[in-house]
């Protein structure tokens, strides 16, 4: 089975007007205009199976949206091949239109003073989902999204998080086989970033859908996609498992000892750092090469009742990658 | 002096902003133009078929449109974009920054926005009324030049005054985005002398809604036409609507300041 | 642009919930009928003053009441809004979610455009017949010139439609279409029938009215309706409606495309 997504060499690059402060500087850039040309993103390859949850990493700016917009067609890619579900993107045919969905943050796409039912009778008729399958549908989006009566409020009168669940189930609503979400918990509090969560990987499980998301939260990577792409100034860094990301770009492990009995801590080489000592618990810190030699010498010297090895916390990680000091 | 100082950073930041806007300048530009020139034009139809518009020859019409221009370059550049700011802020919430600024909430509310690229309506609207004037051969005493800068002075304060008052109203109900509509509306009645209307039609222009101080007057004043009232009663009018919208503008604010949450 | 069928369905859905999205702005829009008549009544009174109790190039006071009352529905039938809805969505970014969707924008504005018109349609009617009611016109209507009006009427609002889209899609390019519009709108107070009857206009002036697009959104239908043209005028001015018409449809067609492609190259 051929990939769902397959992108190849895409480059994007954006013409950007530069202007310096200040009323003559203004003057001058009414008279002649300074441009600047940006790569937002810079020769990226990949390809997605059907059924996978892939995570877009990146800091602002990164290249991470423009792709998005490139795949779901809105933008036209300056070179590159972009191939999903057999379509090129940008010559946005409606068979392709009817297949995928672009969720953008906090992105308008309902009528402000009507309830979102009335909304999404229109995207009934201009998908053209019959009265069986939008029934079914919107049965069974508002049961994992727990809509209740919010589809009939008015949507001026719901909450930013409720307003995102039903901009969700908008976007849905044609049982598309692609889902393109671009920082969907953004905004939200903590229960309702845990809630649209959970819904993803529901109907990922349920529908068999294939998902690309970006997130500025590493808490929704991690709980979604088991696969990363990581991209730094349009360029990627790395694609593979989470798992995968840590272990190359971690710089140090953790290690955690529970002695029995309180004793002199051996000479450590300088190979490691004590973090803390807290009555039987120490924990120290070692660089990733050296952790195996520390691990065996602490279990050779102490009187250990209980030893673990840890990778640091992934946005340490990713914080680590975005510095370029990585291995 | 600080409240020249204050209006003046104003207006920098309104040149500032205008000139992001290449297209802007040169269309606004050619907009007021073509704007003046299709007035004219349509003046120039009118006239085809008459020489006597309810007693007004072509020049004296001329110079009661550019009169119309003028004023109308006045609130577009200075009255309209600030007023219309108040009515946004107050729907938004973000109203109380002006009341946390040290400056007359009144002075903050009507001076911070100038559209500057509407002075070019004004600086055609001067130019048709001189062209006008000159071919009406008029006689411009240092005299009769004075009463038409006091008749126009209180024009637009009456301009003002409406459109404050007007704005006002969104202290009460916050949903009156479009409520200055209601002054365009009358006031595009004003391009021609307020004579050409039927008797009603014509009072509630004078009195009611004084369209007629606002365009007809100060025309009727330059071209030594027959006055329609007596000139005196304009600056006058213009002065009591000023304070009358001051004063409504105050009760305004109280019941914002104590019903805002 | 090909119908296809889930897009007429897709229009008409749009157009029931744009229009009960549009009865939440029946003040707002009662206001704008009100303006639509404003100025009519204004020329109404220039020629009223002129013609007296005579006639100025064979209409008397009763014709112009008839034209400008009729100039009134006309004037809002085909009044092409396109530049305040349609431009700003492109300018705003707030095109993306409707490109998502398998059916061209232009059809949201469309729909946006009818909503807007039988909403406030409803609220300009009563003071229309008031209106009538104070003015007395003379309506010389037969039931040919009728039926054409309709025809004239519904190629007008079509026309209109689509010369509103076209400035509405220079937003694409440029910041502020809006002064490009407004050229438009004072060429069609000259040369649409506003100002005066095409009629009254001076000789070449007249000629070029005929020959331009802007009669053919405005004054048109309502030289149809009141009878005011020979079966050679009728016939040239229906053959120039359909040809700019046609005209307009191609000409909107490129510059849609020219713009997505430029939207879709700058980012959306």
């Amino acid at each position: 089975m051929p990939p769902d997504v397959s992108v190849r060499d895409l480059v994007k690059q954006y013409v950007v007007p530069e202007r310096a402060g200040g009323l003559r500087a203004s003057f001058r850039s009414v008279l002649r205009r300074k441009h600047r040309l940006v790569r937002a993103v810079d020769g990226i390859s990949f390809e997605v199976d059907r059924g996978e949850v892939v995570g877009f990493l990146g800091p602002n700016g990164a290249g991470k949206t423009t792709a998005l917009k490139v795949l779901s067609g809105l933008l036209h890619p300056t070179e590159g091949q972009v191939d999903v579900l057999g379509y090129t993107p940008w010559d946005r045919r409606a068979e392709y239109l009817s297949r995928i969905t672009l969720i953008m943050g906090q992105r308008q796409q309902l009528f402000w003073d009507l309830p979102a039912a009335d909304s999404f009778l229109v995207n009934k008729a201009v998908f053209g989902i019959d009265d069986a399958v939008y029934k079914r549908t919107v049965d069974l989006l508002t049961e994992l999204l727990d809509l209740g009566d919010l589809l009939t409020k008015p949507v001026r009168q719901l909450s930013l998080g409720e307003r995102m669940k039903v901009e969700l189930a908008a976007g849905l609503l044609h049982t598309p086989r692609v889902l393109f979400l671009d920082e969907p918990t953004i905004g939200l509090d903590v229960t309702m970033q845990q809630r649209i969560r959970e819904f993803v990987t529901a109907y990922n499980a349920e529908t068999g859908a294939t998902v690309l998301l970006t997130s500025h939260y590493m808490a929704d990577v991690k709980a979604l996609a088991r696969r990363v792409i990581v991209i730094d100034q349009g360029k990627l860094l790395y694609d593979g498992a989470l798992a995968g990301l840590v272990q190359r770009y971690a710089p140090h492990k953790t290690i955690t000892v529970h002695l029995e009995r309180s004793v002199e801590l051996p000479d450590l080489n300088g190979q490691a750092e004590v973090l803390s000592v807290e009555g039987l618990q120490v924990t120290v810190r070692a660089g990733k090469d050296d952790a195996a030699e520390v691990t065996g010498r602490l279990l050779a010297q102490l009187p250990i009742a209980d030893l673990s090895v840890e990778d640091p916390p992934l946005e340490e990680v990713i914080d680590q990658v975005f510095r370029g000091d990585g291995p | 002096m600080r409240i020249l100082r204050i209006v003046s950073a104003f207006l920098r930041a309104a040149i500032l902003k205008e000139t992001a806007y290449r297209a802007e300048l040169v269309g606004n530009l050619v907009r007021s133009v073509i704007n003046i020139g299709v007035a004219v034009g349509g003046l120039a139809v009118v006239f085809s078929h008459t020489s006597d518009l309810s007693g007004w020859r072509l020049e004296q019409a001329m110079v009661l449109l550019g009169v119309y221009y003028l004023v109308q370059g006045i609130v577009q550049t200075a009255l309209s974009p600030s007023l219309n700011e108040v009515v946004s802020e107050v729907r938004k919430g973000t109203f109380d920054y002006v009341l946390l600024k040290p400056v007359p909430s009144l002075l903050l509310s009507s001076t911070r926005r100038f559209v500057v690229w509407h002075v070019a309506d004004v600086m055609l609207g001067g130019a048709i009324i001189a062209i006008g004037l000159i071919r009406l051969e008029a006689q411009i005493t240092v005299g009769i030049a004075a009463v038409f800068v006091g008749v126009m002075v209180g024009g637009v304060s009456i301009v003002f005054s409406i459109w404050l008052a007007l704005t006002t109203l969104v202290f009460w109900f916050v949903r009156v985005e479009n409520i200055t509509m209601i002054f365009q509306l009358f006031f595009d009645t004003g391009r021609y002398p307020v004579e050409i209307y039927p008797f009603w039609l014509r009072q509630l222009l004078t009195f009611v809604f004084p369209v007629a101080f606002i365009t007809t007057v100060p025309a009727q004043t330059i071209t030594g036409r027959e006055p329609l009232v007596a000139i005196w009663l304009a600056p006058l009018i213009g002065a009591l609507a000023l304070l009358a919208a001051a004063r409504f503008w105050r009760i305004g604010l109280s019941r914002y300041t104590s019903a805002s949450s | 642009m090909i119908l296809r069928r889930t897009t007429l369905a897709g229009a008409l859905a749009l157009t029931r919930a744009e229009i009960a999205d549009m009865f939440q702005y029946r003040v707002v829009l009662f206001l704008y009928s009100l303006w639509e008549v404003v100025h009519p009544i204004v020329y109404l009174a220039v020629w009223g003053a002129i013609a007296g109790e005579g006639e100025v190039g064979g209409l008397r006071l009763s014709d112009f009441a008839a034209y400008y009352l009729t100039f009134m529905l006309v004037s809002h039938v085909t009044a092409a809004i396109e530049i305040y809805t349609f431009g700003p969505m492109i300018q705003q970014g707030e095109l993306s979610p409707h490109l998502l969707r398998p059916m061209n924008p232009v059809w949201v504005a469309a729909a946006r455009n009818i909503s807007y018109k039988s909403v406030s349609m409803l609220l300009l009617i009563p003071v229309w017949i008031g209106l009538v009611i104070i003015l007395r016109p003379t309506f010389s209507i037969t039931a040919g010139s009728a039926l054409l009006f309709v025809v004239a009427l519904v190629v007008a609002a079509l026309l209109a439609f689509l010369v509103g889209t076209t400035f509405a899609l220079l937003a694409f390019w440029t910041t502020r279409s809006f002064s490009f519009w407004e050229i438009w709108i004072g060429l069609t107070f000259l040369l649409g029938g506003q100002v005066a009857p095409v009629e009254l206009l001076p000789g070449f002036v007249q000629n070029l009215a005929t020959a331009l697009p802007m009669r053919y959104t405005l004054g048109f239908p309502i030289e149809v309706l009141l009878n005011r043209l020979d079966a050679g005028e009728l016939a040239l001015g229906f053959v120039l409606q359909f040809a700019w018409l046609i005209a307009a449809a191609l000409i909107v067609r490129t510059v849609w495309r020219a713009g997505i492609r430029q939207y879709s190259a700058v980012g959306a």
